[in-house]
């Protein structure tokens, strides 16, 4: 995308700085920060992993019903968008028209939102509830249909409404109301011209740096679980130096994307990612048990709509047990870190979209999505696990990367469909580690949608090292629980921009309007007075007969 | 739907006078198209461009009183003018904060028969009725004058107030015409020099001119770009 064909609005001209545009104070101290904490958790691993530990395990213990509790606000909030009175305002103003098609706009959406996760845990996680039920009798086919609930519940509505709400808000504040596409500008309605000063400055570091920490260690972790992919299949070794070497390859090719920009990059690798990744689905979808899998889909979804209020409300509060703290609680926590980062690229790429066709698309079509995912993989270790030779269950529990492989290896060509999965493993990677340096290219730059080159490289380059930093030193753990207990203070923001943008929208509209102020008016006053009417419909020139241009008609 | 865009725009729709010592007389409405105080209007109320003013009435909406007797008129000037449309551009003379929401301006080209339109003016004005009526009609036909104007024909009776009012689209809340009258087929057909002396015909269907012509007045103003 070049910078003057862009259809975006520009953030307002900064004097350049070494032909850098940066922010000065979310730069630098945000690459400080990185940079002390990485330091800090090389040298003082244990006491930071404890320190996050316990910090996490409170959070969760004390406040798991405020986040269950925030989690169906927002949903609710979001879906009352979708019905309301601002459906039709679009981001970017009435003339705004979608920058990326609506394939490619859902192709981003959903490898930037859920990525690689799915991936793991669509087969893991339905085996782990299938086994230690919280809420039916293990090993039983009631123990499966509540496992591909909580399953539907921890990957579906919930958090796509919370990447709506943070990407809405964004994508409002920066293209309706001109103001800079960064996490600060959410705030302009309770803090006004406040979010240019530390505050907004705050807000904004506190942003960048979760979004590194969070990119940087799933990359580190990450790169460990392909390399147990890769042993279990080609018997690689699982050493440092194939990791380090993982996390160089990916980090290079997320540069390249990042570098070459939304359009020629980030969006390509995106519908790569997808088409790849149905390529393995309907694979799995045709050689596992197809028929078993279509009826699981439409009792699945049938279940989750059924049980939806009693299983979103639901906080273990009778059953007096801490299932609940390792699973839902850690994954809104989870959602809820993640949101910064998610929520700015979704703006970044929805612009001239409505609220309505955003909610339709961001909340809607990736849940369907993700049920389809999670039905074909989750489903089809469960048809193994109940009806055929099992194994999986136990695969999950040593090892949950390699569970996918496990899976695969139960079907024929498994050679192939592993390589393939490989392959899907790492396009997710990349378009995490691209989106992710996109956003925090774009927050430090105070909101440039198009920030230069150099800087994408040195983010791209940055998150890399951190991983690599990290995967050496050790402390990926510890600062992934950091990322995440982010999430309370989080949970507290996001019901803050229900309420602004919910304000933001209101005034957006009611300022739609023409106002006049005679408060200036130092003229005479006159009297008025009744008046003849003028009867002259037919006088108007309208209804004058053109005079016919005999020449021409002569020609003619 | 219709109760948004009435009050979009009505705050927009301002009265036309003519100022005759400390007297003012009502001429027909007028509706401001740009923030420097560009109002546009039917050309042929304004034929005399002497002493215009336009008077802006307090719209909260509940209740006003139908008749002001004091009025605080601004003095505005034609700065373009086409007959031939019925169309006239008008500039409010003195400063005055002005804020208009985005994109308000439409086309015709989206605009089919059977479409919802809104009509906003001073429909009895001359009665001293300083009051905005919104009256709410469908696009009965679109048709080419005898000299090639291109006109919307709704079906709400336009009284002589309403002329140069907005023609409001409401599925797009944009103007996307110039009130120009109640439409008369007989006068034109008789189309002798006295047409003005047969009583109209009480037909309720109205016509307005297409917001083109209005749009290209702004054009030669330069007040749009494209």
């Amino acid at each position: 995308m070049s910078n003057d064909s862009s259809p975006t609005p520009e953030s307002p001209e900064r004097p350049a700085w070494l032909h850098l545009d940066i922010h000065p104070y979310v730069f630098f101290i945000s690459a400080g920060t990185i940079l002390l904490f990485v330091v800090l958790t090389l040298l003082f691993e244990q006491h930071v992993d404890n320190l996050f530990g316990r910090l996490q395990g409170l959070i969760s213990h004390y406040a798991g019903w405020f986040f269950v509790a925030t989690m169906n606000i927002v949903l609710i909030f979001v879906i009352s968008l979708l019905i309301g009175r601002f459906g039709d305002v679009r981001l970017g103003g009435e003339g705004a028209r979608p920058e990326f098609s609506t394939a490619a706009w859902f192709a981003m959406l959903f490898s930037a939102g859920m990525g690689i996760g799915l991936l793991f845990f669509g087969v893991a996680e339905p085996m782990f509830h299938f086994v230690a039920s919280p809420l039916a009798e293990p090993g039983t086919p009631d123990a499966a249909r509540v496992a591909m609930d909580f399953t539907f519940l921890h990957w579906g509505l919930h958090p796509w409404s919370i990447y709506a709400l943070v990407g809405l808000s964004l994508g409002f504040f920066a293209f309706n109301k001109g103001l800079p596409l960064s996490i600060r500008s959410v705030f302009y309605p309770i803090l006004g011209e406040g979010i240019y000063g530390p505050i907004g400055n705050l807000i904004d570091i506190m942003a960048t740096v979760a979004t590194m920490f969070g990119v940087a260690t799933s990359l580190g972790l990450g790169v460990q679980q392909v390399n147990a992919g890769l042993d279990h299949l080609f018997g690689t070794p699982q050493t440092t130096t194939v990791q380090l070497l993982l996390i160089a390859g990916i980090t290079a090719i997320a540069t390249w994307s990042v570098v070459k920009g939304l359009d020629a990059g980030i969006k390509r690798l995106s519908e790569l990612n997808v088409i790849i990744a149905a390529i393995l689905m309907f694979f799995v979808l045709l050689a596992g048990p197809t028929l078993f899998i279509f009826n699981a889909l439409v009792e699945n979804i049938g279940y989750y709509l059924q049980k939806f209020a009693q299983l979103s409300t639901w906080n273990e509060t009778y059953e007096n047990t801490e299932w609940q703290n390792g699973w839902t609680v850690f994954y809104w926590g989870w959602w809820i870190a993640w949101s910064p980062f998610v929520g700015m690229f979704i703006a970044r790429v929805s612009y001239g979209r409505t609220i309505r066709e955003f909610v339709k698309g961001v909340l809607f079509v990736p849940t369907l999505v993700t049920f389809v995912w999670v039905t074909t993989f989750g489903d089809s270790a469960l048809h193994i696990e109940m009806f055929g030779d099992g194994g999986i269950a136990k695969a999950v529990q040593e090892n949950i990367p390699v569970s996918l492989f496990v899976l695969l290896e139960k079907f024929p060509l498994s050679q192939v469909s592993a390589a393939i999965a490989i392959v899907v493993v790492v396009t997710f990677f990349v378009t995490s580690s691209d989106s992710g340096s996109l956003v925090i290219d774009i927050i430090t730059s105070g909101g440039n949608t198009d920030p230069p080159k150099i800087q994408r490289i040195f983010w791209a380059v940055t998150e890399g090292v951190v991983a690599a930093a990290l995967l050496l030193g050790g402390g990926l753990v510890a600062l992934q629980t950091a990322a995440i207990a982010t999430g309370l203070p989080f949970a507290i923001v996001l019901l803050g921009m229900c309420y602004s943008l919910r304000k933001g929208l209101h005034e957006y509209r009611s300022g739609q309007t023409f106002k006049l102020s005679m408060d200036d008016y130092d003229g005479p006053e006159f009297r008025t007075r009744a008046t003849r009417r003028m009867p002259t419909f037919g006088r108007r020139q309208i209804w004058v007969r053109k005079p016919i241009d005999l020449k021409k008609e002569r020609r003619s | 739907m219709l109760q948004a865009v009435t009050h979009k725009f009505s705050s927009g729709c301002m009265m036309l006078v003519r100022d005759q010592e400390d007297q003012v007389s009502f001429l027909g409405s007028a509706f401001i198209v740009h923030h420097g105080g560009y109002l546009l209007t039917a050309s042929h109320i304004v034929e005399d461009p002497s002493a215009l003013r336009v008077v802006p009435t307090a719209s909260d909406d509940r209740f006003s009183k139908m008749t002001i007797d004091r009025v605080a008129a601004m003095p505005v000037s034609v700065v373009q003018i086409d007959p031939q449309h019925d169309v006239a551009l008008l500039k409010i003379e003195q400063e005055v904060e002005i804020a208009v929401p985005d994109d308000f301006l439409g086309s015709t080209e989206n605009v089919r028969t059977g479409a919802s339109v809104l009509n906003l003016g001073y429909a009895f004005g001359h009665e001293r009725m300083h009051v905005i009526l919104a009256s709410n009609a469908v696009v009965s036909a679109m048709i080419r004058s005898p000299n090639e104007s291109r006109l919307i024909l709704f079906d709400s009776m336009a009284h002589d107030g309403n002329r140069g009012g907005p023609l409001i689209h409401v599925a797009d809340g944009h103007i996307i015409g110039i009130v120009s009258g109640r439409f008369e087929p007989a006068e034109v057909v008789r189309g002798s020099k006295d047409w003005d002396r047969v009583p109209p015909r009480d037909t309720n269907i109205s016509f307005a001119v297409a917001i083109e012509y209005g749009l290209a007045l702004m054009r030669q103003e330069g007040l749009l770009t494209n």
